[in-house]
């Protein structure tokens, strides 16, 4: 009890309750995702208490849950522009003010990993892996995406800047490496310790070649041919194991990379958008913003960079944040994305010693001042070359950088993340598994303490039980049948549900792409028809992307509610089967739809970039192939179809994956408790049955002294399995309410949309 | 002005001057078509140029257009404000004038500060500031909002200055918005990267070396400043305004390049507006004796001595 005691404690320091205004230490100390840390390994103690008790059949379950937990990791990408600060808000983020390089030109081009809480004793700190030699071809030889959606638009034309860019990519990776820079294809280079100058060989794009400070330098040496980095870190501000991605900006003109981070969106389950404050929320950010819509909107925030940089620091950052707000609502219309205002160079300074004691620029002073986070009379002191390191200043730097509100977030937002879900799925099945386990070794006890009285007693009496043992074993068997061939009517009836679901949300979004493709035919048309040029017209993609992500959603949800109802009709089903083999059993808990809410696929194949979303030159040269505007119109209807139905493709399988591995995995937890009860039964009573035989053999005479005692040994080894496991089933039925997202915690739970 | 412009301006003075002494009795009706001509030609000639800012929101268009009219003119602030486009020009008494789509409305009740009365907003395309302080500008100025600009008309622009952020090196939207422009506008274009004090100076060369690199084909030419978008501290106010009076100069040396080749190409159109009116002269210069060819003509009467003067100096500029 002691050890659950001391996670007990852990849990009452919640990180949300410590107060903002006292700097980065106290998150420290709980961490970012720390009650759900607390949680997931209080899950797992409780796993290895619920081995000890469940019967043989049932450890399996609880291993492959044990494993779940063990996998989980919360996934953060930070995404922007070029620019806006992305890694220095990473390394005032995760508290290590010098890890990844960063520069006045775009800097990253790699998608870096770091990962914290997660390093294995024989794992190397850092990995880098590079391009295998058929990537290398597809982005050098091709120019990747971009390239083969040009030559679909108009075949045969080669956008002139993207060979240049490849050519310069070639020539770099080439006088970087050597001409034989191919050999290192596919190769990973790792670490055991991990220095900034390491990284910056890697992820830095390095100067060009026509600049190059000095030939010798080995920043950026291998940027080019890298794919990915990924790199353990040791402390950091995470509690739960995480990792987080910086990727290469967007809207970079060199089309490669930001074809890299598009990609890379996929994955994630948090994402922090950064802006920077003397450009807020330009047009590149909203259509940076508009794929994300493709996902969750509960799983991003945004972090407005760079509030140093403001002339009137407390005045303009009001009003950046009102614009964005603004905008974001306008966007967004019924989310609530978190806006967070903030400065990365702050943080890092307060995170650097050395800086701290080095005069500080007086704007920024002066907005401490302002907003009462240092004296006036102080400001002497901080002027002066030599003095000490200030703890005030420090304070003040951390306070008004941001970072504290942006851990505050992370936490809150992690508790919508995938891992919550599965923690939640754990627990669930867990809880059953132990009160079923509860009631079985119950009933046993029961059988037992009977069979121990009956010793006592003659052997005919013995011979009594015979029949109804037999019978009762039967009536196993013909249960256990019952729940086989039910389970297999559930999973056709899940199979059916989700079919039907897909094929309808299928056809509802081919109906919407196909309206679409008309009514831009029709304004195509027209535009041509009074004498426009086709420069006039211009698809915009994006309306169409919207609507789709809408009846996504909508379909998507009804889908999930429908096997939710279906998971809801079956569990008391079969908790009636088994009241009938273990009486007494409590009634069944309501599977909670609230707490258990199926997390949506994300949509990223919306963000598939599309011919239609060239730029319009190269829309200018496909028109001029077709001679009428009718022609014409028909030709942009038909591209229309034939690029969206393969994103329309992707979606509808992706909620069939989702829509699937959840009811699978539902379906096959309950019926693996159900089973693997009956199982246990089966063979106690079956061993029951060898105990009374050998009563009947003691014909006559009493039992032995020997096996008396021996019995009275299983019971109480019985007794203490059952109080364990009424103890684990107790604790797990505690835990599920705190695994609820703080919203659903506080105050009765509302419906969800 | 340039040489080959002060030529034609002299010309152009010069036939002006011929045309009003002389007497030409019968020859009315030629006179009026050569003073249509040259009012013409005038026109053409003496055209200021129109600079467009542009650039993506918040790139520092509006302290870029200040700068330029050398006053502070309009408001900059944190957030893009800029929402219709404002012309800077000219003018004897300061005005302020709504064009909108049913003619322009002079708004000389109102001081420049205020907001524009609500009814203006609907179908206004721009606001006209008139301003004594421009007179030695030698062109006129368009602030734009963040590009790219609905319907704004581009054959106005005779050159264009590109505002684009230091910290934020050339992107590819504003590439895109650079390769969507008309290739006229692009002809003389200046890049303008400002707050170049967002830089520490020894990392300044860099900026600009990623700017040639990938902005570079776009443009005439490129220039640094600071275009000031911070308050400078009281101490540094000096140091600042001698900065930026160097920024200043800077700007201003690369748009006069601009603005000369503008007047070159002008002064191409003047010549051949030139060698134009001069055949268009000839047919009905009154010197058919010569034509008849029975005598030489010893005394051409003056009215065509000056025509064939004028036809002459034109067809040969």
């Amino acid at each position: 009890m002691g050890e659950s005691a001391l996670l007990e404690e852990g849990r009452r320091v919640p990180v949300t309750d410590t107060p903002a205004a006292t700097g980065l230490e106290p998150l420290r100390e709980g961490g970012i995702g720390g009650s759900l840390e607390t949680l997931r390994r209080e899950l797992l103690e409780l796993g290895a208490r619920l081995d000890r008790v469940v019967e043989p059949s049932g450890k399996s379950l609880v291993a492959e849950a044990a494993r779940l937990l063990e996998r989980q990791v919360c996934k953060i990408a930070v995404i922007g522009q070029i620019k806006s600060g992305k890694s220095s808000f990473l390394n005032a983020c995760v508290q290590i003010p010098e890890l990844l390089p960063t520069d006045v030109s775009p800097w990253t081009t790699a998608i870096t990993s770091l990962h914290f809480q997660q390093r294995r004793p024989s794992e190397p700190a850092a990995v880098f892996q590079f391009f295998d030699e058929q990537e290398w071809q597809r982005i050098a030889e091709g120019g990747g995406l971009l390239r083969e959606l040009t030559e679909r638009l108009v075949p045969g034309f080669e956008p002139e800047l993207l060979r240049e860019q490849i050519n310069s990519l070639r020539l770099r990776a080439a006088s970087r490496l050597g001409p034989q820079f191919t050999q290192l294809m596919g190769q990973t280079h790792s670490y055991e310790e991990l220095c900034p100058e390491v990284l910056g060989r890697y992820v830095c794009a390095g100067d060009p070649v026509t600049a190059m400070r000095d030939v010798e330098s080995q920043l950026g040496r291998y940027s080019d041919i890298t794919r990915s980095a990924d790199v353990h870190c040791a402390g950091g501000p995470f509690a739960f194991p995480t990792t987080v991605l910086d990727t290469p900006g967007t809207n970079d003109p060199f089309l490669l990379r930001d074809e890299i981070t598009r990609r890379s969106l996929e994955s994630a389950d948090l994402y922090i958008v950064v802006l920077t404050a003397r450009q807020p929320l330009s047009d590149a950010d909203v259509a940076l913003l508009r794929i994300l819509r493709g996902l969750h909107k509960e799983r991003f925030l945004i972090f407005i960079n760079r509030i140093d940089d403001l002339a009137d620091i407390s005045q303009d950052q009001r009003e950046v944040r009102e614009f964005v707000k603004n905008r974001i609502a306008r966007e967004f219309p019924d989310a609530d994305i978190p806006i967070i205002t903030g400065s990365a160079r702050w943080a890092n300074a307060a995170l650097n010693q050395t800086s701290l004691s080095q005069p500080f620029d007086r704007r920024s002073l002066a907005y401490f001042v302002e907003t009462g986070l240092m004296r006036r009379e102080d400001l002497v002191r901080t002027a002066q070359p030599s003095s000490p390191p200030r703890s005030d200043l420090k304070d003040a730097l951390l306070t008004s950088s941001g970072v504290p509100a942006v851990y505050e977030a992370i936490d809150k937002l992690m508790f919508e993340s995938h891992s919550a879900h599965v923690l939640r799925q754990v627990a669930q099945c867990y809880a059953e598994l132990a009160r079923a386990s509860e009631n079985t070794i119950n009933g046993e006890l029961q059988q037992l303490t009977e069979l121990q009285s009956t010793a006592a007693t003659t052997a005919k009496r013995a011979d009594s039980h015979l029949p109804r043992l037999d019978a009762e074993l039967r009536q196993l068997g013909e249960v256990a049948q019952i729940i086989e061939t039910s389970a297999k009517s559930i999973d056709e009836q899940m199979r059916e549900i989700v079919q039907e679901e897909i094929s309808n949300l299928r056809q509802s979004l081919t109906a919407e792409m196909q309206r679409y493709a008309d009514e831009e035919r029709h304004v195509l048309t027209d535009t041509l028809r009074r004498g426009r040029g086709p420069s006039e017209w211009r698809c915009e993609a994006d309306s169409l992307r919207r609507r789709l992500a809408e009846i996504f959603m909508a379909g998507f949800n009804r889908s999930s509610q429908r096997l939710v109802s279906l998971q809801a009709r079956v569990s008391p089903e079969l908790y009636q089967l088994m009241s009938m083999i273990v009486p007494g059993s409590p009634p069944p808990h309501e599977p909670d739809a609230r707490g258990l809410p199926m997390p949506s696929p994300n949509i990223s194949a919306l963000s598939t970039a599309v011919v239609l979303d060239l730029a319009t030159t190269w829309w200018s040269a496909f028109l001029r192939r077709s001679p009428t505007p009718e022609q014409r119109g028909d030709e942009v209807a038909a591209l229309i179809c034939s690029e969206f139905a393969a994103v329309i493709d992707e979606m509808a399988s992706k909620a069939e994956m989702a829509l699937m591995s959840y009811g699978t995995t539902m379906s096959k937890w309950s019926f693996g408790i159900c089973n693997s009860i009956i199982e246990a039964l089966r063979r106690r009573r079956e061993e029951l049955r060898t105990a009374y035989d050998g009563l009947a053999a003691e014909a006559g005479g009493t039992a032995a002294p020997e096996s008396v005692a021996q019995r009275d040994q299983d019971i109480a080894k019985m007794r203490a399995r059952y109080t364990e496991a009424a103890a684990v089933a107790e604790k797990l039925q505690s835990i599920l309410p705190e695994l609820r997202s703080p919203e659903h915690r506080s105050g009765p739970a509302e419906p969800t949309e | 002005m340039t040489k080959a412009m002060q030529v034609l301006v002299g010309l152009l003075a010069d036939a002006r001057h011929k045309l009003k002494t002389a007497d030409f009795g019968s020859y009315a009706e030629m006179r009026l078509l050569l003073d249509q001509s040259l009012d013409k030609l005038e026109r053409a000639l003496h055209r200021r140029p129109t600079v467009v800012v542009a650039g993506e929101s918040n790139s520092g268009k509006t302290s870029v257009a200040n700068m330029l009219a050398g006053l502070d003119v309009l408001p900059a602030a944190v957030i893009a404000n800029t929402t219709v486009p404002v012309s800077l020009r000219h003018g004897i008494v300061p005005t302020v004038s709504a064009v909108t789509t049913n003619g322009r409305v002079p708004l000389s009740i109102l001081a420049i500060e205020e907001p524009l009365p609500k009814f203006l907003m609907g179908g206004l395309e721009r606001i006209e500031v008139e301003l004594p302080g421009m007179r030695d500008a030698g062109f006129e100025i368009l602030d734009t909002p963040a590009w790219p600009v609905e319907g704004l008309a581009s054959e106005t622009a005779d050159i264009l200055i590109w505002c684009s952020v230091a910290v934020r090196p050339w992107t590819e939207s504003e590439r895109r918005a650079m390769i969507d422009l008309p290739a006229r506008m692009r002809d003389r274009s200046l890049l303008a990267i400002t707050n170049k004090d967002a830089i520490a100076p020894a990392e300044r060369a860099r900026v600009l070396s990623r700017y040639k690199e990938l902005a570079g084909p776009h443009f005439s030419d490129m220039v640094m400043i600071d275009a000031a978008f911070q308050q400078p501290d009281e101490e540094d106010e000096e140091v600042l305004a001698q900065n930026s009076k160097g920024d200043h100069a800077a700007l201003l040396d690369a748009l006069e390049q601009l603005v000369d080749d503008y007047w070159n190409h002008r002064a191409m159109t003047g010549r051949r507006l030139c060698r134009h009116i001069a055949r268009s002269l000839r047919p009905g210069i009154p010197a058919r004796q010569g034509e008849n060819g029975t005598t030489a003509v010893s005394d051409p009467d003056p009215v065509s001595a000056i025509l064939i003067n004028i036809a002459g100096r034109l067809a040969t500029v």
